[in-house]
């Protein structure tokens, strides 16, 4: 297994898979290709992450499955591909998300099969692409290859306003990322100007330690952040959010979910390794500005009426949780962050499944036109109760243990604004009770009979999509240590690089941050 | 022989001539003469310097020119073509489909 | 020792043999399938008790991990149970009457034509959460129970979600419950921080290594989920609501286990509270307030539930006054004896709604002493414990309480009197329950309201079963012998046992306050004397001059309907919580959110605008390029001619 390429395989086999998907025999309306071919695709990616977060030991600190060769040696680019504690859990789980997604979208595939599956299976690959680049370039390319799927998903199988919402959602996110774009010219060029080994680089390992004056390098943080901050987003960079997620096709959300949590782990694999003394100064703002959108979010969130828009407004409050996590730099935080990345995928992809498929059965996505639909579907009602009650946090299942590490990190290094955001709890047991209670709960309101909705509980296609999320969020409450030990020695590594000690940071390289970090645990 | 000025001189009128046969002509043949009479007024220049320089490279140009041109004029001529077909008429006034 | 973990897995199984296969089981498998799970919980947990028995006194409390939950980096949380004699005895409790409960719900759900696999299911998930909680070894494992609990109470009090009360009750609790978690997950993040874990051993251990002011801040944030959790003032809001459950539920989650968690973890977490004398203080006068102000409203409500919700938050008040008095024994002590009276309250009340089809309103009973004739011994039993009259358990519980908050170094003269005064107000209200219950004409109709049970045969009552009878005659011995462990100057069975649990990290010596003696007896007479005054008052207002009752709620109609209202608190948060958060929500949404998208979209709107004027440059006629370009070029030559010269 060491042998093979295992991360290009991640990222080239849904791609190839969807193009030829897009360009299957056969009538363009038939769905029964395009869905097995899907299906077998994303299954075998699933079955290729899961063998290699197995194999991926618990507590690795470096980079492993690495993968570099040279793609435009003039300027120092390279397709440099690598596995390590932040990213591993996130690539396993981009390939978790897709079957659920594919499975759900078995009979919604808007008549354009091969199109819309194929999409998918780009987006997948992209985003694992975007995931595990270790190359400035490279990951810029696959950075902005993710937005070409979901713009074609959101503008030809999208809502009424599905092209406002689909130009918003490209435009704000591609603009944002122009300006990284600028920053790595930029950064490349000191690197290759300054140091005493000239060639020019986009590696990521090659430009951390580069050397760069005070207000260089808040600029290009900020550059960096901007862009990561639009995709995340952070509050106030979030209005393309509930619109693309209003317009996009329900069952495309569950990777969407992972679309903006590639701008999360961006921030601890680019902007704080590369700009440590910016990341510290700065990160203060950016944490309390997630601390606004966990509480604003939430509220929001409990003002709305239709689902979508709701769990959109609730992403947000998740997304702060991250946000908060990544920003109070403190390895707890950091894990917790990368756990509850993962926790927020499932969580909310379920949920965003359960929406569609109650969408399904009552024609509406408005939580008041119907009330009291656990008397009809017991097994759908149970299968919202964990999701919601994952989404709000409860204890036991995993939404609690990524935001308690979240909070018990920032309450450390970000008292006031840990205190502030652990209110959110509260608040995201408002909206998440709230939705449950007006479509479960309360007098039953039967919609008029309609030809065109599903009758009867979840069929046991709608259970499978289902099924590997519930798991996950079980499995993740109660025994998360699997996850938390393969995060934990990068998580510490990345925050330690920029908390250590001023003169140390300077000349720092990812060799000498695990030295520190080893030696650190050994005096611990 | 003649000066070299005087080679600019019938360069630069051609090249004017050729100038205002684009701008005020509306017949596409017509300004694609016009055009032709440009791009011969730019190698008659190249010639005339490659002459008095003793240098080839002007002649070379030349040469790329007008294949070029030739080149210009099959792709140009095959677009007024069609557009003939599809509006029976060929005034560029009325093939405005550029306008913002 | 190890067999602790079958008492979890046990309804564990139950719950899920219920939930994943019971679509395919018969409907009377449901209740069967809970029970036992549930009985062999409780013969686990014996032995269990056995086991740390066995042990020397000193050694008596154990740190059993099962595994690695939540190690990151420098922070870890096991998964483990922390046995020492107070979570043995909780475990006890729970499995026991738990097992009851379960038993009388066999006979009490019968009836129910959907909905009981849910039921039995959740009530199981419930039990094995509230074990998580008792057993946990760490804060974190705790907050895991403590949650677990609020959902399964959840769950349980909207079991007929489809009425619009059940569910916004239901609601009402978590959401109470959650913000008791908020301050409970911040207390615990304080902890971590001082003490560098969250492992009871450790922070136990080092308790007296941080300062008072760190110490205090910890306890009080811990106090605000036991004040949510118990249901105690100003967080009790949810607890009266919280009856539209089924009966059973709220015998045994909202009165004789769950809400009895705060309790727990004042007891359990003495070695903090001891230090924090500010806390106790608050504790000891909000448990005092609680008390009275839960008694006072019990005095007028007409639901016999709601009746019975208040007086389990002012009992809780009482065992928050006797933990704020450093009487952690007494507030066991009381819970303990609670949990069989209180419990069996319900359940005779559950048999009496139950026979009547489901009719809660004590306005519309009466008269059905010789009719359920064991609900009424069970009531009247489970009054006179409450009522403090000896020999009955509470007598010997609550006095403990009064005492020790007369004489206790924490204690003064005036939480003494409170807590005397309350329990005559108590005697009184839950007589005055139990007069207009079973006593002069019935004023009920069968026929009407019956969404519970519908009715059937002979006088058109239901009359309980088997399944519910046992619980009762159980619960009525327990309710009676209670408190005979702990008899001052005699018995000392009960704090001999406990001793352990307040001698555990030897720096410290909780007091442990050896009641007896002349004061003891004098004010243990005294309020028994005040219950039995309260008590014929009862009998003289509601069944000898029922007019005078009407007459007094007539003449301080303004004192009556505050009560009546409990004191307006939910009206009170209503406007300055409820509201307000409503309404930043849609100010948010409605034109913050506007805004925000109008700044985005403006932009874009600016982009188009000024691509609009600049498009006019393109007007499509070929010789307009020409020109442009010929322009261009001009400009350039003349830039180069001009520049580079």
């Amino acid at each position: 297994m060491s042998g093979l390429p295992i991360l290009s395989i991640l990222i080239f086999l849904p791609i190839v898979g969807g193009i030829i998907c897009l360009f299957l025999p056969g009538r363009t309306d038939d769905p029964a290709a395009a869905r097995w071919l899907g299906l077998g695709a994303s299954l075998l990616t699933l079955l290729i992450a899961l063998l290699a977060l197995i194999g991926f030991a618990p507590g690795t600190s470096g980079p492993v499955l690495e993968e570099q060769a040279p793609w435009i040696p003039q300027f120092g680019i390279s397709y440099h591909l690598g596995a390590d504690g932040l990213n591993i859990l996130l690539i396993a789980l981009t390939a978790i998300l897709t079957p659920p997604a594919i499975i759900a979208s078995w009979t919604a595939l808007g008549g354009r099969p091969r199109l819309f599956i194929g999409l998918l299976l780009l987006l997948e690959g992209s985003i694992i692409g975007a995931l595990s680049s270790l190359d400035l370039i490279l990951y810029f390319v696959f950075w902005e290859a993710m937005l070409i799927p979901m713009y074609l998903l959101i503008s030809t199988f999208g809502g009424a306003r599905r092209g406002y919402a689909a130009l918003k959602f490209f435009i704000y996110t591609s603009a944002g990322s122009l300006l990284m774009l600028l920053a790595m010219l930029y950064l490349s060029y000191a690197h290759s100007s300054r140091e005493a080994s000239a060639a020019p680089s986009f590696d990521l390992r090659d430009l951390i330690g580069t050397q760069l004056s005070v207000a260089e390098g808040r600029w290009l943080f900020l550059a960096f952040a901007l862009a990561f901050a639009i995709k995340l987003p952070i509050f106030p960079l979030h209005s393309w959010l509930p619109d693309a997620y209003k317009q996009a096709p329900v069952t495309v959300l569950v990777l969407a979910t992972m679309l903006v949590k590639v701008g999360a782990y961006s921030f601890l694999r680019f902007a704080i390794p590369l700009f440590p003394d910016a990341a510290r100064d700065l990160m203060p703002i950016l944490a309390a500005l997630a601390t606004v959108g966990i509480i604003y979010g939430g509220l929001v969130a409990a003002a709305q009426r239709d689902m979508i828009r709701l769990l959109a407004y609730s992403s947000l409050a998740h997304l702060g949780f991250i946000g908060l996590g990544i920003f109070a730099l403190d390895a707890r935080g950091v894990q917790g962050s990368l756990l509850q990345m993962v926790n927020h995928g499932v969580s909310s992809g379920a949920l965003f499944l359960i929406a569609g498929m109650i969408a399904a059965r009552v024609g509406t996505f408005d939580i008041d036109a119907h009330g009291g639909l656990a008397r009809r579907w017991p097994v759908l009602t149970g299968t919202f109760v964990l999701a919601a009650f994952s989404s709000l946090g409860l204890p036991g299942l995993n939404g609690f243990v990524g935001e308690f590490l979240i909070l018990l990190g920032a309450f450390r290094t970000q008292r006031v604004l840990a205190c502030i955001a652990t209110f959110g709890v509260l608040i995201a047991a408002i909206y998440v009770l709230r939705l449950f209670r007006r479509t479960m709960f309360g007098r039953e309101r039967r919609p008029e009979a309609n030809a065109q909705l599903v009758s009867g509980d979840l069929s046991g296609r709608e259970i499978a999509a289902l099924g590997p999320l519930l798991l996950l969020i079980v499995w993740i409450g109660v025994y998360p240590s699997p996850f938390l030990r393969r995060t934990e020695a990068a998580a510490r590594d990345t925050v330690s690089a920029v908390t250590a000690p001023a003169p140390a940071t300077t000349a720092l390289t990812v060799g000498a941050t695990a030295l520190t970090a080893t030696a650190e645990s050994a005096t611990r | 022989m003649a000066p070299l000025s005087y080679y600019f001189i019938l360069s630069a009128v051609l090249f004017t001539i050729g100038t205002i046969g684009v701008l005020i002509r509306k017949n596409p043949l017509i300004m694609f003469m016009s055009i032709e009479l440009m791009l011969n007024a730019a190698n008659l220049s190249f010639a005339s310097f490659a002459r008095a320089r003793n240098l080839l490279s002007g002649q070379v140009i030349a040469f790329f020119v007008i294949a070029v041109a030739a080149a210009e004029v099959v792709v140009g001529l095959a677009i007024i073509v069609s557009i003939f077909r599809s509006r029976q008429s060929v005034d560029v006034d009325d093939v405005s489909m550029l306008k913002g | 020792m190890g067999l602790v973990w079958l008492c979890l897995l046990f309804p564990l199984a139950g719950f899920a043999i219920n939930a994943l296969l019971g679509r395919s089981l018969p409907r009377r498998a449901h209740g069967i399938i809970a029970t036992v799970a549930m009985l062999a919980a409780f013969a686990v947990a014996w032995i269990v008790l056995a086991d740390l028995l066995s042990l020397p006194h000193e050694e008596q409390h154990r740190n059993l991990i099962l595994y690695n939950w939540v190690p990151a980096d420098g922070f870890n949380a096991t998964f483990g149970a922390w046995l020492d004699p107070l979570s043995v005895l909780l475990l006890l409790i729970v499995t026991g009457v738990g097992f009851v409960i379960h038993l009388f719900a066999i006979g009490y759900m019968a009836e129910e034509e959907e909905g009981q696999r849910r039921f039995f299911a959740y009530l199981n998930l419930f039990v094995v959460a509230m074990l998580v909680l008792i057993l946990a070894n760490n804060f974190m494992l705790l907050l895991v129970g403590w949650g677990g609990v609020g959902f399964a109470s959840f769950a349980l009090i909207s079991h007929y979600f489809f009425r619009e009360e059940a569910a916004d009750a239901a609601v009402k609790a978590f959401v109470i419950n959650t913000l008791g978690d908020v301050g409970m997950m911040l207390g615990i993040f304080l902890i971590w921080v001082t003490y560098g874990a969250v492992d009871y051993e450790t922070v136990f251990r080092n308790a007296g290594n941080a300062q008072t002011g760190t110490i205090t801040a910890i306890t009080l944030l811990l106090l605000v989920g036991a004040l949510a959790k118990s249901g105690q003032v100003p967080l009790h809001t949810w607890l009266p609501d919280a009856m539209a459950g089924p009966t059973p539920v709220s015998a045994l989650i909202h009165a004789a286990t769950m809400v009895t968690a705060g309790v727990y973890l004042l007891v359990r977490a003495w070695p903090l509270y001891e230090l924090a004398p500010a806390t106790l203080t608050t504790i000891a006068w909000l448990g005092a307030f609680t008390a009275l102000f839960g008694a006072l409203i019990g005095l007028v409500q007409t639901n016999i539930k709601r009746v019975l919700a208040f007086s389990t938050m002012s009992q809780l008040g009482y065992m928050f006054l006797a933990a704020g008095v450093g009487a952690y024994s007494a507030a066991i002590f009381h819970l303990l004896t609670h949990a069989f009276f209180k419990a069996l309250l319900f359940l005779a009340a559950g048999v009496v709604i139950h026979a009547i089809g489901g009719e809660e309103d004590l306005r519309r009973m009466g008269g059905l002493r010789d009719k359920v004739r064991i609900a009424w011994v069970a009531y009247g039993i489970g009054g006179l414990a409450i009522a403090g009259i000896p020999p009955f358990s509470g007598f010997f519980s609550k006095d403990e309480i009064i005492y020790s908050a007369f004489t206790s170094t924490r204690g003064n003269v005036v939480l003494g009197l409170i807590a005397l005064l309350t329990g005559g107000i108590t005697a009184f209200y839950v007589f005055r329950s139990f007069f207009l219950t079973f006593y002069r004409t019935p004023r009920y109709g069968i026929g009407h309201g019956g969404t519970e049970a519908e009715h059937g045969h002979g006088d058109g009552l239901h009359q309980p079963g088997l399944e519910m009878r046992i619980p009762l005659i159980v619960l009525s011995v327990l309710a009676i012998v209670g408190g005979w462990v702990l008899i001052p100057d005699a018995v000392h069975l009960f704090e001999d046992y406990l001793e352990p649990v307040f001698a555990y990290p030897a720096a410290f010596n909780a007091p442990v306050h050896a009641a007896g003696g002349a004061t003891y007896w004098m004010i243990a007479i005294g309020a028994a004397l005040l219950g039995a005054v309260g008590i014929g008052a009862a009998y003289y207002l509601y069944v000898l001059r029922p007019a005078l009752a009407a007459d007094l709620a007539g003449r301080f109609a303004g004192i009556h309907r505050t009560l009546f209202n409990r004191f307006y608190v939910d009206q009170l948060y209503d406007t300055i919580f409820v509201r307000p958060t409503r309404a930043f929500g849609r100010a948010f949404s409605g034109v913050f959110e506007r805004g925000l998208n109008g700044l985005v979209n403006g932009a874009g709107y600016l982009v188009r605008e000024a691509s609009v004027t600049m498009r006019e440059v393109q007007t499509g006629y070929v010789r307009n390029y020409a020109l442009l370009i010929l322009g261009g070029t001009v400009l350039l030559i003349a830039y180069v001619l001009f520049t580079a010269v």
